[in-house]
């Protein structure tokens, strides 16, 4: 089995490198609670490029106005469609921001409407439970982007499993820091990402 | 000639006007019958009913004119009543003819008289003048009524009503032995209005392919009761037409199959939908994203270019401008004028920004796409944008915190080149006061710094050219930094053996060089930062918060669309040899089903339908679709003695 190796996406438009730290946290925490055989460094994929399909689960965030290039948007649908699990995050964490404005409408253009994942979905139990669906971030919880608490996260399925994962909740902000940090937090929030990687891989 | 010859004589050419004129009143009311049904046919199209009620009414017309006209000259069978109508046109007779026809009343040979005056009347002249009035009229109106039928031409309303006649009969329902009404089929097709593309009429069509949204209509000859046409869950009755029924659909979004029926016959028809194509719209300048360093000034100059296969409608300019860092950012979206395409398949949208209109700042980002529409109003309207441009204006954090490569050091590299020009410019103006070991030193120091200077080119250059994979290739900036480092060579050497004078010219063309790179737009460099890596045998398995386990759900396997399109061509292509029909109508739904996810496919398959209708044998068609089903072969690689191809 080859190793897993996590993948920031690079796209022509705006600000994709915009959680730098986030990789290395995500990386950290696979390795502290799975025996997944993960490699130590997270890579940068161009989304046009064919080296996207290298990889089964792909991170992408960002907080400026998203305009796929042709060739990206042929290479994310031929992604998602065979058996690719995109992973999008709004760094704005705001509903009237330009990045959700925009990559929604490339979303939207590419597979249409996006479904409402319910909080009893598989992706909330195959590893850590999450009995009331995607946790809270601190960036939801102190009001900040556009004072909501984003209670769903909304999924382009194919054939019944999660493609394209869509967070307004900015797991970015939450996941972008130091992963040493971790040992004095009570509660580690970067859990939520083993349950994306592990359905990404097992599902 | 006896008084009672003459009159019967009279009798029979009265009759014979009579009969004759009922003839041609006869006709005459017939043929005004079909010139009145031909006359509102032009208006708006018969009912069947009405088509097939024509003949009956033809005839019942004729019969009523006919019978009309024999019943107002039934007089004309009477000796007495003839002998009365001459008495009645010629007074003077004072009824001798009538007395004298009737040898019992009056025998010749005792009313000499009688018979002598009777005998004197001109009963002929005026028994002709009758003769020709009575038939002309009736001649006359016919003739009108031919000349209107003659104008009219209603032959297709006649062959329609004399294929309604059984129809009328008790019983109804067609009659048997009526002909295939599918046999004959003739397709038009009119594209949707905003195409402007010509109507087309196909003969025999086993596919039609048309634009989405385009009007079909199917004509068969024949009546068109009874003929439906089925197009997915729809079914559509036939209405009757100028040359026998029809059945009018519109071009579905999807391929689908129209199964037309006759009683217990069949025809279908593939339909196979074009999609108009949305605009494809190619962003020609600015070429390349572009990282300013400094706030750029002026104008910009931005060029697109835009295709539609069917002709374009509008296209503008659209901006979005981002200002702001880190969690903060103001975006703002502007659209330029709309620009008016006519129509036109291929054009050219330009357009030109002023930096100094937008309020640029360092950090701010200005993103440039390309939109343009087409008239497509049925699926549409198809939007195409180019891809877009993002212009930068580069800001002091971008090499801390966010952008992993540092900004290229031609800044700095630019003004320590400088300063070193002013210190060999003034050793070589000061030469004749230094001692000629100091002066030496000297150059020998500068020919160090300038050798330092070039290594730090060549590590931008390094740095420009690397592709990130092992690679490299050369850029602009990276040529003209090569070129400068060459220079760079030239000068150290001079220097180094004391000769600044020498060095100089170089030095100076260095500087020239490094000042256009300075200010000339550079390349965006992120992402080159190698990530941070952890350790993970040092945290392996140290997370101390529980997971729980939950079943998983297996991942469906995925459908393979070409091997059930194998497997269903494999029943139809066995069947094509023992029932062709069935095997053609199988074969015309695999065909819809290919014609999306196998165009390669639904071609060959439309070879081997019209090689099944002609009856010729269709194997090297249904071999050929066959083989398209099949996967690539694949190539395993390493060391096969057989070749390492498997299929």
């Amino acid at each position: 089995m080859s190793q897993f190796v996590f993948a920031t996406a690079e796209y022509a438009s705006g600000d994709w490198e915009s959680a730098p730290a986030l990789p290395e946290n995500v990386i950290d925490t696979l390795a502290k609670y799975t025996t997944i055989d993960v490699a130590p460094v997270g890579v940068n994929v161009k989304l046009s490029s064919d080296e996207l399909f290298n990889y089964p689960f792909v991170w992408m965030t960002g907080h400026l106005p998203v305009r796929f290039t042709d060739a990206e948007r042929r290479n994310v649908k031929r992604y998602v469609e065979r058996g690719g699990f995109l992973m999008i995050d709004d760094h704005n964490h705001d509903i009237t921001g330009v990045f959700h404005k925009t990559v929604n409408e490339e979303i939207e253009r590419l597979f249409g409407k996006m479904t409402r994942l319910p909080k009893d979905h598989e992706l909330y139990r195959c590893f850590f439970v999450f009995e009331d669906g995607p946790p809270n971030t601190h960036h939801e919880l102190n009001g900040y982007g556009d004072d909501l608490l984003h209670r769903y996260l909304d999924a382009v399925l194919v054939n019944g499993r999660i493609g394209l994962l869509y967070s307004s909740k900015d797991y970015s902000s939450e996941w972008n820091f130091h992963a040493e940090t971790k040992k004095f937090m009570q509660q580690d929030p970067t859990k939520f990402a083993v349950n994306l990687i592990v359905y990404a891989l097992t599902r | 000639m006896t008084p009672i010859e003459r009159v019967r004589r009279a009798r029979g050419r009265l009759a014979g006007a009579v009969v004759l004129s009922a003839l041609f009143w006869a006709a005459a009311a017939a043929m005004a019958v079909i010139d009145l049904a031909a006359l509102v046919a032009l208006i708006a199209p018969l009912p069947p009913l009405v088509r097939a009620a024509i003949i009956p009414l033809v005839i019942l017309a004729a019969l009523a004119a006919g019978g009309a006209v024999l019943w107002r000259g039934r007089a004309a069978r009477s000796v007495e009543r003839v002998a009365l109508w001459i008495e009645e046109h010629e007074p003077s007779l004072q009824y001798a003819l009538v007395t004298a026809i009737d040898p019992r009343i009056a025998p010749a040979e005792r009313h000499a008289e009688l018979h002598r005056i009777a005998e004197g009347a001109n009963v002929e002249a005026f028994v002709g003048r009758a003769w020709r009035r009575t038939v002309g009229q009736a001649v006359l109106v016919a003739l009108v009524a031919a000349g209107v039928l003659a104008i009219l031409r209603p032959s297709d309303l006649l062959e329609g009503a004399v294929r309604g006649l059984p129809g009328l009969l008790p019983g109804g329902g067609p009659p048997a032995p009526m002909a295939n009404r599918l046999a004959d089929l003739t397709a038009r097709v009119e594209p949707p209005a905003y195409a402007r593309l010509r109507a087309e009429t196909i003969d025999e069509p086993t596919s039609v392919a048309a634009l989405i949204g385009s009007r079909v209509t199917f004509t068969g000859k024949g009546p068109a009761e009874g003929v439906t046409g089925d197009v997915g869950k729809d079914t559509l009755q036939a209405a009757a037409g100028e040359r026998g029924w029809f059945l009018r659909l519109t071009m579905p979004k999807e391929p689908a199959v129209f199964a037309m029926h006759d009683r217990a016959y069949k025809r279908l028809v593939v339909l196979d939908p074009r999609t108009d194509s949305a605009p494809t719209v190619r962003l020609k300048l600015p070429l390349h994203d572009t990282t300013y360093q400094t706030v750029p000034k002026g104008k910009l100059v931005i060029e697109a270019e835009a295709t539609d296969d069917i002709g374009l409608a509008y296209g503008y300019m659209e901006y979005f401008l981002s200002s702001g860092s880190e969690e903060s950012f103001e975006t703002k979206q502007m659209t330029g004028p709309r620009v008016q395409l006519g129509n036109a398949r291929a054009a050219t949208l330009r357009a030109v920004i002023d930096f100094d209109t937008l309020g640029l700042k360092p950090g701010s980002v200005l993103h440039i796409r390309t939109v343009a529409f087409d008239y497509n109003d049925v699926t549409g309207p198809g939007k195409g944008v180019s891809e877009t441009r993002t212009l930068r204006v580069a800001e002091p954090i971008d090499s801390t915190s966010i952008n992993a490569a540092p900004p290229l050091p031609i800044d700095s590299m630019w003004i320590s080149q400088r300063l070193l020009n002013m210190k060999t410019d003034t050793l070589i103006r000061t030469k004749r006061k230094l001692k000629r070991e100091d002066f030496v030193h000297k150059s020998s120091g500068y020919s160090n710094a300038q050798e330092d200077i070039r290594k730090r080119a060549l590590a931008v250059v390094a740095l420009l050219e690397d592709n990130g994979v092992g690679g490299s290739f050369e850029t602009e900036t990276s040529k003209k930094l090569r070129e400068a480092a060459d220079l760079m060579w030239t000068a150290r050497e001079h220097l180094a053996v004391a000769e600044p004078d020498t060095a100089m010219p170089y030095m100076i063309k260095i500087l020239k060089i490094l000042d256009e790179i300075r200010l000339a737009n550079r390349y965006h460099m992120r992402g080159l930062l190698a990530p941070v890596a952890v350790n993970i045998e040092r945290v392996r398995l140290t997370g101390t918060e529980k997971a729980s386990t939950s079943p998983r759900n297996a991942r469906d396997a995925l459908h393979d669309a070409n091997a059930a399109l194998a497997a269903r061509l494999d029943v139809a292509a066995a069947l094509a040899h023992t029932a062709p029909q069935a095997a053609l109508d199988s074969l015309t739904y695999i065909r819809v089903a290919a014609l999306t996810k196998a165009p390669a496919v639904a071609a060959a398959l439309g070879e081997a339908i019209t090689a099944l209708q002609k009856g010729m044998p269709a194997d090297d068609a249904l071999a050929q679709a066959r083989r398209a089903l099949e996967p690539k072969p694949r190539f395993l690689g390493g060391s096969a003695d057989w070749g390492g191809v498997m299929p």
